[in-house]
């Protein structure tokens, strides 16, 4: 009697247990290609002019001012008027980069940093090592900035109290190769000083640097994905990096976690190297840290941070 | 008691039956009312490296049956070299480099959980083959092999070629209708194997597995070292011949004469 209800049970599990369903491929699929999957977010083209007029010139965050270089630095107003002038010894531009609160414009030559104070309109020589991707911390209070790429490969990371004048510099950086190109020494041209100055991410291809300045404790974090370039935002959060085939690859700063990756559209290759379609293409955070420009032909994309959702942009005047 | 002892027998034929009729229903009915070519994800299986820009500056070698005797000779070109080697029974040297495309069929999404091998045939020791033919390799940008498999794995699964701590695991994510995911996976063994991938689905909430054959069949790997071939050197027109285990090869121009 047993038995038969062991086998009735058995029947039972038979008839009832799930495989999965199986089915076959021969791998000659054809693939469809369709258009991006639509967006849910739609703007006006107006609504990202000062942040992309902020990739290739040098213009304060609000848009009041704008710092061109022409034998001497020259201020603007949004008019196109002369704010202020200030003369350098060194023609060679390594960066520059408004603070925050509006209060400065840093400017970077090969023989020092100087700091134009908007307010009183005078310039400060701070008599720094050379450094350039200068960039200020959210809080303005801190400017960050490498040694300069062409004087040495692996240049240490400097920071600046904008207060005092005084800067501290981290130790040398490993020699780090770009995979993607052997040979090549890693390149960061985006910086953020962040946590009143405590802490300071550069990133670059293939990954970024971290650098706990009261420490001195360097660190890698590799993203394994071949990125080409990469970016970090003000705030010290985020770090994007675009992979040349097609891909952006977002990271938590603090977590070293990859936070989310997501699939750029087609686009025509690079010198017509299909590997290559977004090599070269840098990402740049907006001000306030919720999207990304990528840079870039017909207008570069706008992307939602950190869902990495595509912006529809709408043509002017249709607002 | 005679009664009684066939009386049992009737309860477990009985009972036999049954099983085999609910294992049956339990296997053929869903297939019956969802019929099997609803698949929810089309594939189309890239199986000539030389043409995967990922791969454009790898040397690709294959292993060539002791018994090969090609109606044509081998041409000079290493995509045509590619595609002649596998069409006359050669089986890719060290790695197998396959180029899986997906895209999302199903209303409902498709989770890819993870990616096997399947092994139909393996050996533990390289079978012994035998001229190589070598093409490829060259100067330029690298890209960084994403993903890899362990064919001599009890179990191969693909995962990243570089492990990074932090990373998002590669698998475990949704494709939705008409999004496709790219795989470029390098499976490599010491011995020989034949194998199909495995890709392990959920749709619905129900698992499904896909089988995905080197268009209609198994790909190929082995480990064997010919000690003797032939390659087009990258950048060049002629095939050269190349002796030992590692090979050195000459740098006259020869036609292959296994081959003729």
């Amino acid at each position: 009697m047993r038995f038969v209800a062991g086998v009735a049970m058995l029947a039972c599990l038979a008839a009832c247990h799930s495989t999965p369903k199986q089915t076959t491929s021969d791998g000659s699929d054809p693939i469809v290609t369709t258009q991006a999957s639509p967006t849910s977010i739609t703007l006006p083209a107006e609504a990202f002019d000062l942040s992309w007029r902020q990739l290739d010139r040098h213009l304060s965050q609000d848009g009041r001012f704008e710092a061109r270089h022409v034998n001497e630095w020259v201020v603007l107003t949004r008019d196109g008027e002369e704010f202020g002038r200030f003369g350098t010894a060194a023609e060679r531009i390594l960066g520059a980069d408004f603070s925050p609160d509006g209060h400065y414009l840093a400017v970077a030559h090969p023989d020092t940093v100087i700091l134009y104070d908007l307010r009183t309109k005078q310039p400060k020589a701070l008599f720094t090592p050379p450094v350039e991707s200068i960039r200020f911390s959210s809080d303005s209070a801190y400017l960050v900035g490498r040694e300069d790429y062409q004087q040495v490969r692996n240049g240490r990371l400097v920071v600046i109290d904008v207060a005092t004048g005084k800067w501290v510099t981290s130790p040398v950086p490993p020699q780090i190769e770009v995979s993607n190109d052997p040979g090549k020494y890693w390149y960061s041209g985006s910086l953020a000083v962040f946590d009143h100055g405590k802490q300071v991410v550069a990133a670059g291809s293939d990954g970024f640097l971290h650098w706990a300045v009261e420490s001195q404790k360097l660190s890698w974090v590799p993203c394994g994905c071949g990125a080409d370039t990469g970016a970090v935002n003000r705030a010290g959060s985020l770090v994007a990096l675009v992979i040349p085939d097609n891909r952006l690859s977002l990271w938590d700063v603090a977590g070293r976690r990859e936070q989310r990756v997501w699939a750029l559209p087609e686009r025509p290759p690079l010198n017509g190297d299909y590997k290559l379609r977004y090599f070269g293409v840098e990402p740049h955070f907006t001000e306030d840290g919720k999207w990304l420009l990528l840079d870039g032909g017909e207008g570069g994309q706008v992307w939602s941070i950190p869902d990495g959702v595509r912006v529809q942009i709408l043509p002017r005047g249709k607002n | 008691m005679l009664q009684s002892v066939s009386k049992g027998w009737w309860f477990v034929v009985g009972g036999t039956v049954l099983a085999v009729i609910g294992t049956a229903a339990g296997i053929y009915v869903p297939k019956v009312l969802d019929p099997q070519d609803e698949r929810p994800i089309a594939i189309n299986v890239v199986s000539n490296p030389a043409t995967v820009p990922a791969w454009g500056n790898d040397v690709f070698s294959f292993v060539m049956p002791k018994t090969a005797r090609p109606a044509t000779r081998p041409p000079l070109d290493c995509p045509s070299i590619v595609d002649w080697a596998h069409r006359n029974g050669g089986v890719d040297q060290d790695a197998t480099r396959v180029r899986l495309v997906a895209q999302g069929l199903s209303d409902k999404g498709v989770l890819i959980q993870g990616m096997r091998a399947r092994i139909i045939r393996r050996s533990e020791h390289p079978d012994p083959g035998g001229t190589s033919l070598t093409c490829g390799g060259g100067q330029g940008t690298v890209t960084p092999r994403q993903v890899a498999m362990d064919l001599d794995e009890a179990v191969p699964s693909a995962e990243y070629a570089i492990k990074v701590d932090g990373r998002l695991p590669l698998f475990g994510f949704t494709l939705e209708k008409g999004e496709t995911e790219v795989f470029e996976l390098t499976a490599t063994t010491k011995g020989t194997v034949e194998w199909v991938i495995d890709l392990d689905l959920v749709v619905g909430g129900e698992s499904q597995n896909v089988e995905v054959t080197n268009h209609g069949k198994p790909f190929r790997t082995t480990g064997f070292v010919s000690p003797h071939g032939y390659r087009v050197m990258a950048g060049t027109d002629h095939w050269v011949e190349c002796i030992g285990t590692p090979p050195s090869c000459g740098t006259t121009a020869v036609s292959p004469a296994d081959f003729r």
